[in-house]
């Protein structure tokens, strides 16, 4: 078969370039599955940090972070059936969060964390934030925090969002051990501003490396550690490291910048080589603009890029098109629906209870529970509160009853629903 | 001349021991119970000035220019109240021709003194007034000859000729003339103002708050006020007190056991991501919902409604509202029904109840001195209701009356004097930043806000004099002098450099820059919350992903 033919004609699509999507492909792919995903973005995974949230927080309120984030869910099972998290069940959860874990271990990209417990970082907030699994990269962080180590914090001029002093300050008492220094970016750009991803390009030559250790060297003194945006290349962030570690005498440590994501970005790059690895196709670029369906089955998606548009013929389909930022909801003044397949809508009944009067209300805004209802199989529910199609899912951010934001379980939603997904396409196939 | 003595007060084993530095009467002090080390500042003035909004400020140049002493305090910042939520309209009294001739008068003279007097506060725009198919043709009828009457010009324009002025109106227009409306940028009004007053020796306080009057017979002898930030408490003796605080003149006014009726109408407007007239646009009918659409620099505002409040602390723009005026001004203008705003925001109008009948808008929008004089009071003064455009006039009656207590007996000045204009507060003014960042074409000046284009240097120009006003630093009181927070993002991330920043020039310590940009993002969400739908929920969306999801500012202070 021609690579034309295999874009037209898949056994599962995958709509969404997300995490979630991304996920739900490499996870189909890899279970020997033909798979096609198409994405319109280059997927707000470059938003994310980097690191892996499982579960932090639950309940909102009156506030309980867990330690072990496993012990949250089960409670969190417990408490919310309705959460996907329970419509995924802890096993599953489990089995995707480790097959995940694999997969990026197998594109070369190493997570980092405790046994069953949450670890905390330092975030260029100058806040602390709590995590399951963070890149390799970033784990001498993790210690160092837990140890108190003396540590070096290195900015630069034209970063605007990442401020070494507003860590020195804010995380200082808790962390006396923290100095910074500002330095020039060694390799010159156009404008005053400096942008991670050539930051991040521009450090994969060892040259660039060898003027940027000679520039941090004098103001190293007692540091054990140091610490840096998390622009340490972006392709071989290790590499990148260990060679700078090597000129300076001292380990190294990402710490998570404002997007656009370097760490992101490499989680992302990660995910799609082990899925195209498997047989996965990726169309980049490209939206989905309508679904086929014959009676109850959906039988292909319309998708266009610019002036061009194909047509390709699906098995089933994966909805995971994220919220308002992906595309996958839009709300106008009277209320909010599901842009693809103009899907019901859980949601508030009306605007005004859409947010609470407080951004910060630690009980998170209503809103953020909107999304599509699903039954035990990941299937989105119609009108009539029954399947909407045999063979449509749907994972990822676009369900309702969550609040991944405040719960901090992003990353683990959307590959265990992901995961999940997949899993009932295969048995129910 | 202003006194200033120090006081310190030590409690030790429950004991109290107080030392003075020999000013004043300690017994005073007496039931003045105060932490370990808290300063007791003592201050001396001809006149205490309550609210650094248009009118306070506008008062304390009015009487600074007569040789008066001032101090001004606010409980929080300057136009922190309607003086900073308006529509921005100077208003040529066309408005008011029908329901309210004496302010149609007064906006007529004072707004022609005010394009004389502070034309870099202001955008000589012009505006129209326009009818459209339904509306009631009588009122369109006697239109043209209320004006005539009250002496205000106005123009008939052909239905055609409007459009060619201003293409995003409705075809349906059945009658137009053009009036003498502006536009008045409302913060640099009120900083200029002020700017003039501190030059000629007052002084203002913010984040003040008044406790308290100790009254002796027909006498206000002592003012208490607490810094609400450093808890400090602070006594002033003023020979006269004005109450100039708006919608909270009640309030203050029963601090001093008087009493001052007031209606509070809350009125809310929107703010459109780019301007759509050039002029101000007036719905032809009499003042309702929605029938004002003027321009704010490089947006448009939307406005206005008229709900009334039990308090005016509690205004906030509802959905129902946003609602409202936006079905009522796509009337106007059909592109208003689909177009993206980036905010709504709501100011309190403090009207006189008078002769109270229940809709807000039939009260006067004229303004009210009271001398208190009859409640046995002969040093305090009142000064409420009235608008933006007659605020010179409000200061010119109050300072008369309190010049005329004082024995002072030398003239107005700002019937006469041009207000200067100085360049601190030039950043207050859309898109002039990015204007003066293109033309500079300096590589290397990073921009902190990237939608309005505000650069670091402008921050530091802003940050450096309010250090030198002894003003307090947060995120707030620089999006208040600039173009800060106010466009797309809303905060999201000029709020985050904006904090970097002054965290890397050592002004913020410890957590002070999270609380900062806590309470930024906060009064930034105040405005955003009405108008969340399309791409301004997606915006909001990964604000909260960012602040919240990944660096936890929900969760308060460190774990």
């Amino acid at each position: 078969m021609t690579d034309a033919a295999a874009e037209k004609k898949a056994d599962l699509v995958v709509i969404g370039a997300g995490l979630a999507g991304s996920a739900a492909t490499a996870f189909a792919a890899t279970r020997g599955i033909k798979t096609v995903q198409v994405g319109l973005t280059l997927g707000h995974t470059l938003f994310a940090s980097g690191v892996l949230d499982l579960l932090g927080i639950h309940p909102l309120s009156p506030r309980n972070r867990w330690e072990d984030p496993w012990a949250g869910i089960a409670a969190l099972i417990n408490d919310q059936p309705e959460h996907p998290y329970a419509k995924a069940g802890l096993e599953n959860i489990r089995k995707a969060w480790q097959s995940f874990l694999e997969i990026l271990q197998r594109a070369g990209l190493r997570y980092c964390g405790w046994p069953g417990r949450n670890a905390t970082l330092a975030t260029c907030a100058g806040t602390l934030k709590t995590t399951y699994r963070v890149p390799q990269t970033m784990w001498p962080g993790v210690l160092g925090l837990n140890e108190k180590r003396a540590v070096l914090i290195i900015d630069f001029e034209g970063m605007k969002e990442f401020s070494g002093a507003r860590i020195v300050e804010t995380i200082g008492a808790r962390w006396p051990g923290l100095r910074t220094q500002r330095l020039k970016f060694p390799c010159a750009f156009i404008g005053a501003d400096r942008q991670n991803f050539f930051m991040a390009e521009a450090l994969e030559s060892s040259q660039v490396r060898s003027e940027l250790a000679e520039a941090i060297a004098p103001f190293l003194q007692s540091a054990e550690l140091i610490g840096m945006p998390a622009i340490l290349g972006l392709q071989q962030p290790e590499e990148v490291t260990a060679d700078l570690e090597q000129k300076l005498g001292a380990s190294i440590f990402e710490i998570p910048t404002m997007p656009p994501s370097v760490p992101g970005l490499r989680l992302k790059e990660a995910i799609e080589k082990e899925a195209m690895r498997a047989g996965a196709v990726i169309l980049h670029g490209m939206r989905a603009t309508a679904v086929k369906s014959k009676g109850r089955r959906c039988v292909g998606v319309s998708i266009e890029a610019g002036q061009s548009r194909m047509e390709v013929e699906a098995g089933a389909l994966i909805l995971a098109t994220g919220r308002f930022l992906g595309g996958g909801l839009a709300a106008s003044r009277s209320g909010i629906r599901e842009t693809l397949l103009d899907l019901p809508v859980h949601q508030p009944k009306q605007r005004e209870d859409w947010h609470r009067a407080s951004f910060l209300d630690p009980d998170g805004h209503p809103i953020n529970r909107a999304g599509l209802e699903i039954d035990g199989s990941f299937r989105p529910l119609g009108r009539n509160g029954r399947i909407a199609y045999e063979n449509l899912y749907a994972a990822g951010s676009l369900l309702a009853h969550q609040d991944w934001i405040r719960m901090k379980c992003g990353a683990g939603l959307a590959i265990s629903t992901a995961f999940g997904a997949v899993q009932r396409f295969i048995e129910q196939r | 001349m202003i006194y200033q003595k120090v006081f310190y007060r030590l409690r030790l084993d429950g004991r109290s021991c107080a030392r003075s530095s020999g000013y004043g009467n300690l017994t005073l002090f007496s039931d003045v119970r105060c932490d370990r080390g808290i300063m007791l500042v003592k201050m001396e003035t001809q006149v205490l000035i309550i609210g650094a909004g248009i009118t306070g400020v506008g008062l304390a140049r009015d009487l600074a220019l007569r040789g008066v002493d001032c101090i001004v305090v606010d409980r929080r910042d300057i136009s922190a109240g309607a003086s900073g939520a308006n529509n921005g309209l100077l208003h040529s009294g066309a408005r008011y021709v029908s329901n309210d001739p004496v302010s149609a008068r007064e906006c007529r003279d004072e707004s022609r003194l005010l394009k004389t007097l502070a034309p870099n506060c202001i955008e000589d725009t012009g505006g129209l007034f326009v009818a459209v198919e339904g509306d009631d043709e009588a009122y369109v009828a006697d239109f043209p000859m209320l004006c005539e009457q009250i002496g205000i010009p106005v123009q008939m324009l052909q239905p055609r000729e409007v459009l060619d002025l201003e293409p995003v109106l409705t075809d349906k227009i059945i009658a137009a003339y053009r009036v003498e409306d502006a536009a008045v940028n409302p913060f640099r009004l009120s900083l200029e103002t002020l700017t003039e007053a501190e030059a000629h020796g007052t002084k203002l306080l913010t984040h003040t708050e008044v406790t308290g009057f100790q009254r002796n017979g027909a006498r206000i002898e002592i003012v208490h006020l607490r810094q609400n930030r450093s808890g400090r408490e602070i006594r002033v003796t003023a020979e006269q007190v004005v109450n100039a605080t708006g919608p909270w003149a009640g309030r203050v006014a029963a601090l001093a056991g008087l009493s001052v009726p007031l209606v509070y109408s809350q009125g809310s407007l929107l703010v459109t991501q780019t301007r759509v007239t050039a002029s101000v646009i007036n719905r032809l009918r009499r003042p309702g919902d929605g029938d004002i659409i003027s321009p704010g620099g490089t947006v448009s505002l939307v406005g206005t409604t008229s709900v009334e409040l039990n308090s005016p602390d509690r205004s906030h723009p509802t959905t129902a509202e946003v609602d409202r005026l936006i079905t009522e001004a796509s009337v106007m203008a059909p592109v208003l029904a689909d177009i993206r705003y980036v905010r709504a925001f709501a100011g309190v109008r403090p009207l006189i109840a008078g002769n109270k009948v229940n809709d807000g808008r039939s009260l006067s929008r004229g303004f009210t001195v009271i001398d208190h004089q009859e409640e046995g009071l002969n040093n305090f003064v009142t000064v409420t209701g009235g608008k933006l455009t007659t605020f010179r006039l409000m200061a010119e009656k109050a300072a008369d009356l309190v010049c005329g207590r004082l024995g002072v007996n030398a003239p107005c000045r700002t019937r006469t004097r041009p207000l200067p204009s100085s360049e601190i507060h030039q950043w207050t003014e859309p898109g002039l930043a990015p204007r003066i960042w293109l033309r500079q074409n300096d590589p290397k000046e990073p921009l902190l806000c990237e939608c309005e284009m505000v650069p670091a240097s402008v921050v530091d120009q802003i940050i450096n004099h309010l250090s030198v006003q002894g003003e307090t630093l947060d995120l707030n009181s620089i999006g208040l002098r600039s173009r800060v927070g106010k466009g797309c993002c809303q905060g999201a991330f000029c709020g985050f450099r904006l904090s970097a920043h002054i965290y890397d020039r050592g002004d913020f310590k410890s957590d002070q820059g999270l609380v900062a940009l806590q309470q930024f993002l906060e009064r930034r969400w105040h405005g955003l919350r009405p108008i969340l739908w399309g791409p301004q929920l997606a915006q909001e969306e990964l604000q909260e992903a960012l602040h919240c999801g990944m660096f936890g500012l929900e969760l308060g202070p460190l774990p």
